[in-house]
């Protein structure tokens, strides 16, 4: 079993040191990203053991991961359950948070409004567990194959930039949605309520509430995602 | 069966093992449907705030609002008997020999976990609406502040856990004394926030105090299940139904469950 990292992480004095996502655990190699955010380290530093990020860094980095940080504290609890959704028993919540916020570290002069973070966040971890998804799929491919020098995949397509998507914009979307199921995403969404609710007071079935939430939100992506400009990927 | 544009149902937990596994090996190479995959996951995202602040401002006023002038009095009678009917509930959890003030809890659990505080130990089938974004069952502000209010801090967290608010119930608990149940339910609250390895950390810790602890192996179990060791998340389970209490034919299931084949 690996070993567990400190159990109060949020609440853990960092002094000096650097936040634990920018640490790397025992035994542990820098993951085979396909971020240019996380391009590989000199080998001086790779050998540098798991706290190779606690030399003494500048002033200005220092400040910089003390901001970082007090962002990533912020919106962690969502990190975590998106990052737990996405991999369920597949892969390590945990590994995909942690190399999401170090590439987010390395990448953090491409969040331009501290507005977004939450979304530019979610955005990384979201390529972090499919850059893991392929890297597990390109193992199975090439099973005797050395994997260390194996070319990189090709660079991914730009995606749209959903972190300029506010929960305003998602509001005002609702009022465009198709009739027959505005009614029950705004009950949901906008008014809070559970699906057992809005059942009782629409008079059909609860799987018919999971159905018209279903297709809204396919419209909502539809109608949201139309607007959005494509991005690099981080 | 076709997995290409099934990027939602994947994170509704709605496909079959086989399927969920067949979605993220396409996935992985099919530029819609990666893109589905972070268009949902924003969304869902924007929605859970939207439905926190609507389910915030229910709740909100009556406790901040203090009451006006010239709102009748009967106003001031509800709320005395609203205030009354707390500390009888209250009194009535102690009386039981719960020691634990009593949560108005659903016919049904919304969260997969299993906790140890008395108020919320009792088995519920568990049943989640498809794609609700987090886990979790509503319970009202006033039962929490009453918990808090009564210095009941594990009660307060598993309330907080109960209602899908993860930060705050872990800070409730970071104020609490160290207990075998609290380290159960901690590695609970670990489960639901995508915390596996802390959640094995912490139930190993309740299993050391106590071997058979059944809520320490259920969480262990769910920990190990995200970690993808089925066959040891099996032998959890078995143990916690070992304990034959109401949870025990729930447990069995799924035992058989991570037994299947095509895990």
């Amino acid at each position: 079993m690996r070993a567990a990292r400190p159990l109060a992480l949020d609440a853990a004095p960092r002094g000096e040191r650097p936040p634990w996502y920018l640490r790397r655990r025992v035994g542990e190699r820098e993951s085979a990203s396909t971020s240019e955010a996380v391009a590989r380290p000199p080998a001086a530093a790779s050998a540098g053991g798991p706290d190779d990020g606690a030399r003494t860094p500048p002033d200005g980095e220092l400040a910089a991961r003390r901001a970082f940080d007090a962002m990533v504290a912020e919106h962690l609890p969502a990190l975590r359950a998106r990052a737990a959704q996405l991999c369920r028993a597949h892969a390590d919540a945990d590994d995909v948070v942690q190399d999401a916020l170090l590439r987010a570290f390395r990448g953090r002069a491409s969040l331009r409004d501290r507005a977004q973070a939450r979304g530019w966040l979610l955005t990384i971890v979201t390529n972090a567990f499919i850059d893991l998804v392929r890297r597990q799929r390109a193992r199975r491919e090439r099973a005797d194959v050395d994997l260390e020098a194996a070319p990189a995949p090709a660079p991914p397509a730009p995606l749209p930039a959903w972190h300029h998507v506010s929960v305003d914009d998602v509001r005002a979307a609702v009022a465009l949605l198709p009739d027959d199921v505005r009614d029950t995403y705004r009950m949901f969404a906008l008014e809070g309520k559970d699906y057992l609710t809005i059942a009782a007071a629409q008079g059909v079935p609860k799987a018919t509430i999971g159905t018209r939430i279903h297709r809204a939100r396919a419209r909502l992506r539809a109608i949201l995602g139309a607007r959005l400009e494509p991005e690099e990927r981080r | 069966m076709t997995v290409h544009g099934r990027a939602a149902d994947y994170l509704d937990g709605a496909l079959a093992p086989a399927d969920e596994a067949a979605f993220l090996e396409h996935a992985a190479g099919c530029a819609t449907c990666e893109a589905d995959l972070h268009a949902e996951v924003q969304l869902r995202d924007r929605e859970a705030s939207l439905i926190q602040s609507a389910r915030a401002a229910e709740v909100i006023p009556l406790a901040a609002r203090r009451p006006r002038r010239w709102l009748l009095p009967a106003a001031g009678v509800a709320l005395a008997a609203a205030a009354a009917a707390i500390v009888l509930l209250l009194a009535r959890g102690r009386e039981r020999g719960s020691g634990a003030p009593h949560l108005a809890l659903a016919a049904s659990r919304g969260v997969v976990v299993r906790l140890a505080y008395a108020g919320a130990a009792r088995h519920r089938p568990y049943d989640v609406p498809r794609g609700e974004p987090t886990p979790s069952e509503h319970i009202p502000a006033g039962t929490i502040a009453a918990l808090e209010r009564a210095g009941d801090c594990h009660g307060a967290g598993a309330a907080l856990v109960l209602d899908g608010q993860y930060a705050r119930a872990r800070r409730a608990w970071d104020g609490c004394r160290a207990t075998t149940d609290l380290d159960a339910d901690r590695a609970a609250l670990a489960v639901l926030d995508g915390r596996p390895a802390d959640a094995l950390a912490l139930a190993a810790r309740a299993l050391a105090a106590r071997a058979d602890h059944p809520v320490a192996l259920w969480n262990r179990a769910l920990a190990l299940e995200a970690l993808g060791r089925a066959a040891e998340a099996a032998d959890a389970y078995d143990r916690a139904a070992a304990a034959g209490d109401d949870w025990a034919a729930e447990a069995r299931a799924r035992a058989a469950a991570a037994r299947a084949p095509g895990r």
